[in-house]
């Protein structure tokens, strides 16, 4: 099968000379396959979109997850284009603000309160903050290789930065407790917040599960000391628990922050926190041009509604368990040891001995020639929208994509 | 050894001219190898004999031209006459108007040396680099016989060479042709865009690959070119 990207290229070359780089962060030609992916998506519906060249691809990334209800959920477009219809950004907030916050403290155990924004980075950045005004504190404590955005205190990048920018920031290895404890002896009275991500799921890495004493242990400290636990759940939510990864891992952190799957593709992020940090959130500045957008939020809604409804977390659990028990049975039919690692629903593809990931890349190759999206150094997701039968298709490709791997290695 | 912070250009800039000087031996079999030593305070030594201080090789190093210190050089005149063959014949083939195999791989492995000098002694690059655990980094130009290579030794020591590398690399960087490989010698290669438009293709490990070239890119604005 030839897989047509005269119109990607063409795109992307035009790019180049009005935008550094074409295309620039985590959906950078770089990162991903740059000739095998498409570098332009024209269209998406459930779990299939098609490339500006007309290839329809059978896909396990979701938007790098903010598709949790599949693309272009017609419940979801419908409460947002009815939004639309009356207007998305006001001199002032719409009722919908209102309605999404109760629903969120409503819906989260641990939630007294809810804000808004758009991106997981502008609310994981204003969450330290309001640790860091509540304890008056300065250190926050971050785990090795974590993403948790794009501003200066954690991006995964090199440049535009100075000493300052992370000078109050500590790591330690996930799982390493005793790694963490030497930090909080070392740093006594000065941690304002622990920022952690529900399970480890770095890029170029297999996922890692908590170890079973990781979050009663994270909790108790936080806890004893008096900080301020925050979990970034900005990947995961909505994929582990339709209310909060937290529940999946049964520990109850102080702030959460949640938006990739939040809005279903509809710009949107939320913090919300117990209220005894509800003073400490008034202090700290937050506004954005757009972020009281209701269009986004009436999505939120929505996509929180069928959440519920549908049990969705637990429907892609399920289906993850059984794409991921089949891919892995797949490979070791060729003799790969393939592990899908972390949650079923959003795994990370593994191949022991692969560290430096050409086996991955080959393997992703060799899919996308079947127009089948695996991406080699991210977590994969599972939505909604794959039906069983989709999967059995994923199943299939992924297995002739198998099959050319061990002719090549064999070769 | 310690380079101190307002020497690691020159020094960068000298360890490139050894390496390019290995890379004209290397393919020329003429010629002799550069190689660097500090000598003092301000100056160093290129091949025995030829010593230029810190600034006058930078100036060299741009124009193609700068004086070295006399002393030296009518102490050692055999010698330092054949340093500036070496450097003659070096310039000569990075001026050359078409990117000939001689040019790339001279050029190719220039830049490597500054990017190991750097990944080695420069205080930013060796925090990047902190946790790496090693590895080789391959550059080929596809078609052809130009191969180089960057290794990191577990204590973050970077070295560069030619030919066969001796462990299985952790990450191949191929640019399509010689002409793709002249921009990158040259500081045009847009690392965003030509690999989607698949004038490099890289493999292996990208973490390592990115730390590598952000490295690179700091030591090519920084170490004077003459291209």
């Amino acid at each position: 099968m030839t897989v047509r990207r005269d119109k990607s290229d063409h795109l992307f070359s035009r790019a180049v000379d009005v935008i550094p780089g074409g295309i620039y962060g985590h959906v950078a030609p770089i990162a991903g396959m740059p000739r095998n992916f498409p570098h332009y998506i024209s269209s998406a519906s459930g779990c299939r979109f098609e490339d500006v060249d007309g290839n329809e691809w059978l896909d396990f990334m979701c938007g790098f997850g903010a598709i949790l209800h599949g693309y272009s959920n017609s419940e979801i477009d419908d409460a947002a284009n009815t939004q639309r219809s009356k207007g998305a950004i006001f001199n002032q907030p719409s009722p919908v603000m209102v309605e999404l916050a109760e629903l969120l403290t409503c819906k989260i155990d641990f939630a007294d309160w809810s804000v808004f924004a758009k991106n997981g980075s502008d609310l994981t950045t204003w969450a330290i903050r309001v640790a860091r005004e509540y304890t008056g504190r300065p250190y926050v404590i971050k785990a090795k290789e974590v993403y948790h955005g794009v501003d200066a205190w954690c991006d995964p990048g090199f440049g535009g930065r100075i000493k300052d920018d992370r000078s109050s920031i500590l790591e330690f290895a996930w799982n390493d407790l005793d790694e963490l404890h030497e930090l909080l002896d070392s740093h006594q009275d000065q941690v304002s917040s622990i920022i952690l991500t529900p399970y480890h799921h770095a890029a170029f890495a297999p996922s890692v599960l908590p170890a079973d004493d990781f979050w009663p242990n994270i909790e108790k400290k936080c806890n004893d000391l008096g900080i301020v636990l925050i979990l970034d759940d900005v990947r995961a939510g909505g994929r582990l628990h339709d209310y909060g990864s937290h529940r999946y891992f049964n520990f109850s952190p102080d702030l959460s922050i949640y938006s990739k799957a939040l809005g279903n593709g509809y710009a949107i992020s939320a913090c919300v926190g117990k209220e005894f940090l509800r003073n400490a959130s008034k202090e700290v500045f937050l506004t954005g041009s757009c972020w009281n957008d209701a269009v986004a939020m009436a999505a939120a809604l929505k996509s929180l509604e069928i959440s519920s409804s549908q049990r969705v977390a637990e429907s892609v659990l399920t289906k993850g368990d059984y794409f991921c028990q089949g891919l892995q049975n797949r490979a070791k039919k060729y003799g790969f040891p393939l592990c899908m690692t972390g949650p079923s629903s959003m795994p990370y593809p593994w191949f022991e001995g692969d560290e430096n990931l050409f086996r991955i890349q080959k393997f992703c190759e060799f899919a996308a020639k079947r127009c089948l999206y695996f991406h080699p150094h991210h977590n994969w997701f599972i939505s909604n929208a794959h039906q069983y039968s989709d999967l059995d298709q994923a199943l299939e490709l992924a297995d002739e994509a198998m099959k050319d791997l061990s002719e090549f290695e064999r070769t | 050894m310690i380079v101190k912070s307002h020497r690691l250009i020159p020094y960068a800039a000298a360890c490139s001219l050894e390496a390019s000087s290995a890379e004209v031996v290397n393919r020329t079999k003429v010629g002799k190898i550069l190689s660097v030593k500090f000598i003092d305070e301000i100056s160093i030594q290129l091949g025995g004999g030829l010593c230029f201080l810190d600034a006058k090789l930078l100036q060299a190093v741009k124009n193609g031209f700068a004086l070295p210190q006399y002393i030296p050089l009518l102490l050692n005149l055999k010698s330092s006459f054949h340093s500036v063959c070496m450097l003659l014949k070096i310039r000569s083939i990075l001026l050359q108007k078409n990117p000939t195999l001689n040019k790339i791989s001279v050029g190719l492995i220039a830049g490597l040396s500054a990017t190991a000098t750097f990944a080695t002694y420069h205080l930013q690059c060796q925090k990047l680099l902190e946790d790496e655990k090693g590895g080789v980094i391959l550059f080929k130009v596809a078609n052809t016989d130009i191969a180089s290579w960057l290794s990191i030794s577990c204590n973050k020591i970077c070295t560069v060479g030619t030919g066969v590398v001796s462990e299985a690399p952790s990450a191949i960087f191929t640019f399509k042709n010689l002409a793709v490989a002249e921009r990158a010698i040259s500081g045009r290669l847009d690392h965003l865009g030509d690999p989607g438009h698949g004038e490099v293709e890289i493999s292996g490990n990208l973490p390592l690959l990115d730390k590598i070239g952000y490295i690179s890119r700091l030591a090519q604005k920084s170490v004077p070119s003459i291209l």
